[in-house]
């Protein structure tokens, strides 16, 4: 047993690498496909839209400050119903495993690794994302918190270098052509940013839960902040309609961007190296939420047999799509459907608990279990 | 069907993964927690270990037997 250890910069940082992803290569495209020039606004709401499910999510964990999602959602809706909850939202994170680690193996063979199986690239992430999520809470963070710099200066400087190539009437207009596309846009960008779940088992092992809100609003902001930059940088130099015919634009936005005097003239080399880091994070994160909730739902006291159990399970999910175009397809879908399970039903799991008067005992500097 | 992915076959992938990681939870798993007495995590760990081994010896068979 220790003492809570980790600190608000601690969480805001595992909220800012465990967003920052996969997804920001595919970002742009998502935008514009919903708002054409208007894909920055999109973008914008998608994250208002992830701020208000993760304010909600945090104020829910703030109420049970000693207790991990699964325990508290069986003190507010009884065992039987939470476990159902918990068995879905268990699922739906070892998705999101598989098809991160698969978003990574497609992007790797078609840009770095031709000669390479992606059944190979796969298994390489997966595995060492299940190393690493054999260690305890505390080193999770850590982890994060080592690599969170990291992440986040490259992909800002690369996304500021892109602007000498901008092109402001791009942008123009700003609310897009087809306004009504937009509801479906801001839920794909907001399912982005579903990541965020992590804090529920983050809140237990920190030093103040009564400052997580603090975590999350700068954690959320510093990303969604980040991603409203890139797709307005990628919409403002390619323009909407040239991006519709790229996969991946934050990529090729790497690939027309060049250091100051041609010190490098393409930086997709350096920006993949950043990005295979970024993708480790998020991965590393729902990984170790989806055997930690598990271990929590078994009344384990650790998670670590499960880290080389769900190994094949989660790579046979993994190669399940045929193809990138029926991945992405399957992304959007899986996106959209897990708002429900990390948005909707922490809403009203808190307006239940605030109804039923339920709540946990106040922290005061109470010992928690590591491995928890 | 789950062999037959648009690239190649994986279920070679699958059954070595499930031996793996059958092998290094009944070695390294079972051990470290009879060593802490975490009994109820060890008996867990014995049957996850030993499922895996048996879930890929079964693939592995019916990959010998159906190819």
């Amino acid at each position: 047993m220790e003492s809570r250890q980790i600190t608000v910069i601690q969480a805001a940082a595992i909220l800012v690498s465990t967003i920052i992803g996969v997804g920001v290569l595919a970002l742009p495209l998502f935008a514009v496909q919903a708002a054409d020039s208007g894909a920055p606004l999109v973008t914008m709401l998608g994250v208002l839209l992830a701020v208000i499910g993760l304010v909600l999510v945090t104020l829910l964990s703030m109420r049970f400050p000693n207790h991990t999602f699964i325990q508290y959602s069986e003190l507010i809706i009884g065992k039987s119903l939470a476990r159902i909850g918990s068995v879905l939202i268990i699922i739906f994170f070892s998705i999101l495993t598989s098809l991160t680690a698969r978003e990574f193996g497609e992007v790797v063979v078609t840009s770095v690794l031709r000669s390479t199986p992606v059944e190979v690239t796969v298994i390489v992430m997966l595995l060492l994302a299940a190393i690493s999520t054999r260690n305890n809470i505390i080193t999770f963070a850590y982890i994060h918190t080592f690599y969170f710099p990291l992440l986040l200066v490259p992909v800002l400087l690369i996304a500021a270098l892109s602007l000498k190539n901008a092109e402001v009437i791009n942008l123009l207009p700003v609310w897009g052509t087809d306004p009504k596309k937009m509801l479906k846009g801001m839920l794909t960008i907001a399912a982005l940013f579903q990541g965020t779940f992590v804090l529920t088992a983050v809140i237990p092992a920190m030093k103040k839960p009564s400052k997580a809100m603090k975590a999350s609003l700068w954690g959320i902001l510093i990303a969604g902040g980040l991603y409203v930059i890139i797709v307005a940088a990628a919409v403002s130099v390619f323009g909407s309609e040239e991006i519709k015919q790229l996969l991946w634009p934050t990529l090729e936005l790497a690939k027309a961007t060049s250091l100051p005097a041609n010190i490098l003239e393409r930086l997709d080399a350096a920006f993949l190296a950043v990005w295979v880091t970024a993708v480790f994070t998020t991965l590393f994160s729902s990984y170790y939420l989806t055997i930690y909730f598990i271990s929590h739902l078994f009344r384990l006291r650790e998670h670590k047999q499960f880290s080389y159990f769900l190994l094949p399970f989660v790579f046979v999910t993994a190669m399940l799509p045929q193809n990138i175009v029926q991945m992405y397809e399957i992304i959007e879908s899986v996106g959209r459907i897990g708002l429900y399970i990390t948005i909707v039903y922490p809403t009203l799991l808190l307006f239940i608990s605030i109804l039923r008067k339920k709540r946990g005992n106040p922290i005061a500097n109470q010992m928690v279990d590591p491995n928890r | 069907m789950i062999s037959e992915s648009y690239t190649m076959s994986y279920l070679n992938y699958v059954i070595l993964l499930c031996l793996l990681s059958g092998i290094l939870i009944l070695v390294i798993d079972v051990r470290s927690f009879e060593i802490a007495g975490l009994n109820k995590e060890r008996k867990v760990s014995k049957f996850l270990g030993w499922f895996s081994i048996i879930i890929g010896s079964i693939l592995m068979m019916s990959e010998i037997i159906f190819q």
